[in-house]
């Protein structure tokens, strides 16, 4: 299991994980690190919105990609990860101008 | 301004700017300190149709440190909802608004009050807040707001509109959130013309004859936050002070805004914005004019976000404040000790940081220990002045008002003036001698009476949008 970072007493890796079907990381990430992992799951595939944006989504975003660092947040919650795998997962689903810096 | 549009970002978000904070003890019941803190500045009354209200989507906070150790064992927060009863008309009201549920006011506000305890209540709504322990207590839901005074038609009797949103809750503890005329006064285009002071220009670097002083804020509304609380329910242990020298007389107070972390802006047909993540402080004040005048412009936004038990990093600037640089300056002869004064501020740090030690002023403390914070201090055992107080409070002899604590009406721009010309320096640095300017810096302005009322809120009904401006 890739290392877990919390900045507060909020939910762990696990429960997050659990609840948010839609963030970009599976149950199987946690037992089958790294490039493994990656084959393992399914590939993610593009396509339509299919609801309107929830009024409090789960967002994740990649905080340092040379670390692997994502951060969740997730209510009035906050965590950073250390998680190479899911770092990765993001930032191959990102379309390519996603990766350059804002400004 | 005392804190309007003070820094560059919150100054682009205007329902989150905290403009003045007032804590002080209640003149028509002494027993209770009233804890005032207002939003949303310089609105024009007659802004319509999407008349002045609190952020749906802002955490507004007020903060009480009973120990003395920069943080809040207190906080008082309420958060606001907005509900359209037709979405299918642009007015906002579509006939006279004689109550607060009538059926003629399209767009209503209401707001929760939850009481917060612990060891450091700024971490409610955090990402710490798992950790700090915090015990909440709902004190009112779904409490109403008045309208906005939209004129004699739509509004009609607004005194007795705004005195119905005036709520009692359990423990002794009113409260009121709505739109208030501004208490604040200040010669807003005097003092950013290169800090003229109308009465005194002829003395400027660039001279004009001397003139009185123009009320900026005069006409125009604030949203106000108000509590009026039992003193007993403020202490640390519970008491009601009755000796001004004693340990526990004194609390600090200060105020904040703040928002979540993440909002995306949606471009499909449901909510124009989604949010997520922790709430983030972006505004606070305590001390008027501190981050107005004090801290400098590259440092504004961060003071912002920062907590007063950080703000031993900013008493720099308040040890060699850049107005009292600029006075000897922009008046050439007129401030000569203050121009050959280089030492430390410390009368300006004891009043915008730690309170007045006993000894500086005969009779009077409001010293809350060596931990530098903004803080309003009000020294609940001073009795408040019911005849003639003065608008000078401390300087002018009258130990109920700033900096102990802060009255609607204080000047506090004439009192901090002279403060940072030296006047104040004198007490605690015998050697000094303040020049004959400094003790009467003014702006040259009385602010009328009909901004203020006799009881809580204490801030008069606001101006309406039919008469203001008048033709």
């Amino acid at each position: 299991m890739s290392h877990e970072k919390r900045k507060d007493g909020g939910m762990t890796r696990l429960s997050f994980i659990k609840a948010s079907a839609g963030a970009a990381a599976g149950v199987a990430a946690v037992s089958v690190p790294g490039a493994a992992a990656l084959q393992a799951e399914e590939a993610s595939v593009p396509t339509h919105p299919s609801s309107h944006t929830p009024r409090e989504p789960v967002i994740a975003y990649v905080r340092d990609a040379k670390r692997g660092e994502v951060t969740v947040v997730s209510g009035t919650n906050e965590m950073t990860y250390r998680d190479r795998a899911l770092t990765r997962r993001l930032l191959k689903a990102a379309p390519r101008h996603a990766t350059r810096k804002g400004r | 301004m005392s804190s309007h549009r003070e820094a560059p970002e919150i100054s682009k978000d205007p329902v989150a700017d905290n403009t003045d904070v007032y804590a002080f003890v209640s003149p028509d019941s002494p027993d209770t300190v009233t804890l005032i803190s207002n939003f949303v500045p310089l609105q024009d009354p007659p802004g319509g149709p999407n008349f002045f209200e609190f952020g749906d989507d802002v955490l507004y906070s007020i903060y009480i440190d009973n120990d003395g150790d920069g943080l809040p064992e207190i906080s008082f927060v309420f958060n606001f909802s907005t509900e359209l009863r037709n979405p299918n008309t642009f007015l906002y009201n579509t006939g006279p608004i004689t109550s607060l549920d009538s059926p003629n006011w399209n767009k209503r506000q209401f707001y929760g009050v939850t009481r917060v305890d612990g060891a450091d209540t700024t971490a409610y709504g955090t990402a710490r807040a798992d950790a700090a322990g915090l015990r909440t207590r709902t004190l009112g839901e779904r409490l109403a707001c008045p309208p906005c005074n939209i004129g004699p038609r739509s509004t009609p009797n607004y005194s007795a509109l705004g005195q119905a949103a005036v709520h009692e809750l359990q423990g002794e503890v009113k409260v009121f959130a709505g739109q208030r005329t501004d208490g604040f006064y200040v010669d807003l285009g005097a003092v950013f013309d290169l800090a003229d002071l109308r009465p005194f220009q002829n003395l400027h670097l660039i001279p004009s004859a001397p003139a009185a002083g123009v009320d900026a804020t005069k006409t125009l509304n604030i949203h106000t936050i108000a509590l009026q609380i039992p003193i007993s329910q403020l202490t640390a242990n519970g008491s009601v002070p009755k000796d001004p020298l004693g340990g526990s007389a004194t609390i600090g107070v200060w105020s904040a805004a703040s928002r979540r972390k993440v909002r995306m802006i949606n471009d499909d047909d449901g909510d124009p914005a989604s949010e997520a993540g922790p709430w983030v402080q972006v505004s606070r004040l305590g001390n008027p004019l501190f981050n107005e005048v004090i801290v400098p412009l590259g440092k504004k936004d961060a003071w912002n976000r920062s907590y007063p038990v950080s703000d031993a990093a900013f008493a720099r600037y308040v040890e060699q404040p850049e107005v009292a640089k600029l006075l000897p300056v922009l008046y050439p002869g007129v401030f000569p000790n203050l121009a050959g004064l280089t030492k430390p501020r410390a009368d300006l740090v004891a009043i915008l940081l730690t309170g007045l030690p006993k000894g500086v002023v005969p009779g009077f403390q409001n010293y809350t220990g060596k931990v530098q914070a903004d803080q309003l201090r009000l020294n609940v055992a001073i009795a408040p002045t019911k005849s003639s107080p003065s608008l000078l409070g401390l300087l002018g002899g009258d130990a109920a008002g700033f900096p102990n604590g802060r009255r609607v009406f204080d000047d506090i721009v004439s009192i901090e003036l002279r403060a940072i010309a030296g006047v104040t320096f004198a007490l605690v640095d015998k050697t000094f001698k303040p020049d004959s300017a400094a003790g009467v810096l003014t702006e040259g302005l009385t602010p009328a009476s009909n901004r203020y009322q006799a009881t809580f809120p204490y801030l008069a009904p606001p101006l309406d949008g039919f008469d203001t401006p008048s033709s």
